[in-house]
């Protein structure tokens, strides 16, 4: 930190940190206004009231969600999902990463599967289901 | 395997030795068998992009008939039209999500408040951990020509409303536009660290020998994080043909058709919509050569620019 600042540099920082600040704020704007238009009344959000704040506060939209069967189906298919994935992958990428880690002269194939890899990550089927 | 056999023996012999080597490849045996399954026989699928496919006979029994289905994708399908709006959008992406994150990590870096600068941070990285399902759900309706709120500002000025998911010539900018707000914030993080990493001497030095902010800027940030540009700059070459499927697929409408449709919109139209199996096959595997020669032209470039190899 300097001793004394130029009066640019200051009027620079005010500048930097109010653009920073706006650009942060419109990256979170749309993200604040659907979590307001969840908690407003249907009436209010249809009528286009809502900003960024709930307007006739209700979490009717949330009991709406959670009366529904198929969304705790869905939630329950993510989560388990997630349990069994997370571990078994990081099993598996760990496993594979690790001969990978070693130097040619200690693992003699070490190339052979990185191209074996490497190839995967080039070229797929494609998104059509073969036979 | 015995503490008295690795004792008598000396380590690195262990090492090289065929058991050491059999190891090696048994740990990599699960993720390699996976690969086959789910990579490597559905490769197989490739043939009927040269073949006219019937799903009755099969991939081994359809007749084969050479390039047909490329001669009628060129000659018919408006493929251009696909390729050129892919490279477009794609290209722009790139190239103003580089500049837009280098400018912000820039902007974050001269901030003095630790606080402000994490706060900040996190709230422009936020979008990034959305995915596209999620966001343009939200990205419709607050673009809505009715009752968006961006149209509601746009009116407010008395300026008439603007359809932007609707209008061909907005569409791909909106594209383009979304997706720089989504991802810059992982960008700017990448840069930031970067710029971390520059010796403060350098400044300190530049500052005794009386260089002001922007010679510093000039002479120390700017080739300071250089290679890292050019090193993201030039991997992401590679994506010139990805212009962000799941964005696409979850924005288009049939009005903005013409300037934003992608090549991988169009395998999913022609392969799952109109069960056109090998027209879809051969648009995919166009796509996979032309990023193949891009990749590794991007790799070459990276290796010699900024001294990276992944071999």
């Amino acid at each position: 930190m300097g001793i004394k600042q130029s009066p640019q540099r200051t009027l620079f920082l005010i500048f930097d940190y109010a653009f920073v600040l706006i650009i942060a704020l419109l990256c979170l704007f749309p993200l604040v206004h659907v979590l307001a238009l969840s908690f407003s009344s249907a009436l209010a959000s249809a009528a286009g009231k809502v900003t960024i704040f709930p307007v006739d506060f209700s979490i009717e939209s949330y009991k709406y969600v959670a009366s529904k069967p198929e969304f705790w189906t869905a939630f329950g298919v993510s989560i388990l999902r997630i349990a069994l994935v997370l571990p078994l992958s990081l099993l598996v990428t760990v496993m594979a990463s690790y001969p990978l880690s070693k130097p040619k002269h200690v693992f003699h194939a070490r190339t052979v599967y990185t191209y074996l890899f490497l190839i995967t990550m080039l070229f797929s089927g494609g998104l059509i289901p073969g036979t | 395997m015995g503490a008295v056999r690795v004792a008598t023996r000396k380590p690195r012999t262990r090492k090289t030795s065929l058991r050491g080597q059999l190891a090696y490849h048994a740990l990599l045996a699960p993720a390699v068998i996976l690969m086959i399954i789910f990579s490597y026989i559905p490769m197989a699928g490739i043939l009927m992009a040269f073949e006219s496919y019937r799903p009755m006979k099969g991939i081994f029994g359809s007749p084969f008939v050479g390039l047909d289905n490329f001669t009628r994708l060129f000659s018919a399908n408006g493929i251009g039209q696909v390729m050129l709006n892919t490279v477009f959008i794609a290209s722009m992406k790139i190239l103003i999500g580089l500049l837009a994150s280098v400018a912000f990590a820039l902007l974050l870096n001269e901030l003095k408040s630790r606080k402000f600068v994490r706060i900040t941070q996190t709230m422009v990285y936020l979008p990034y951990f959305l995915s596209w399902v999620i966001l343009s759900g939200i990205l419709i309706e607050i673009l809505s020509p009715s009752s968006g709120v961006v149209n509601e500002a746009i009116v407010s000025f008395g300026i008439k409303p603007v359809y932007f998911l609707g209008n061909p010539v907005l569409f791909p900018y909106v594209l383009v536009a979304t997706d720089i707000w989504k991802t810059f914030g992982y960008g700017t993080i990448v840069y930031l660290a970067a710029l971390t990493a520059i010796d403060p001497s350098l400044y300190e030095a530049a500052r005794v020998d009386g260089a002001n902010y922007s010679q510093q800027l000039r002479h120390i940030t700017i080739p300071g994080i250089t290679p890292i540009v050019i090193l993201m700059s030039v991997l992401a070459l590679g994506n010139l043909l990805n212009a962000g499927f799941d964005q696409v697929f979850n924005l288009i409408n049939p009005l903005v058709y013409k300037t934003g449709e992608i090549l991988d919109l169009t395998v999913y139209n022609l392969g799952i919509k109109q069960a056109s199996f090998a027209l879809a096959t051969a648009v995919g595997l166009i796509k996979s050569a032309i990023s193949f020669v891009l990749i590794v032209t991007s790799y070459k470039l990276a290796d010699r620019y900024a001294g990276y190899r992944i071999f």
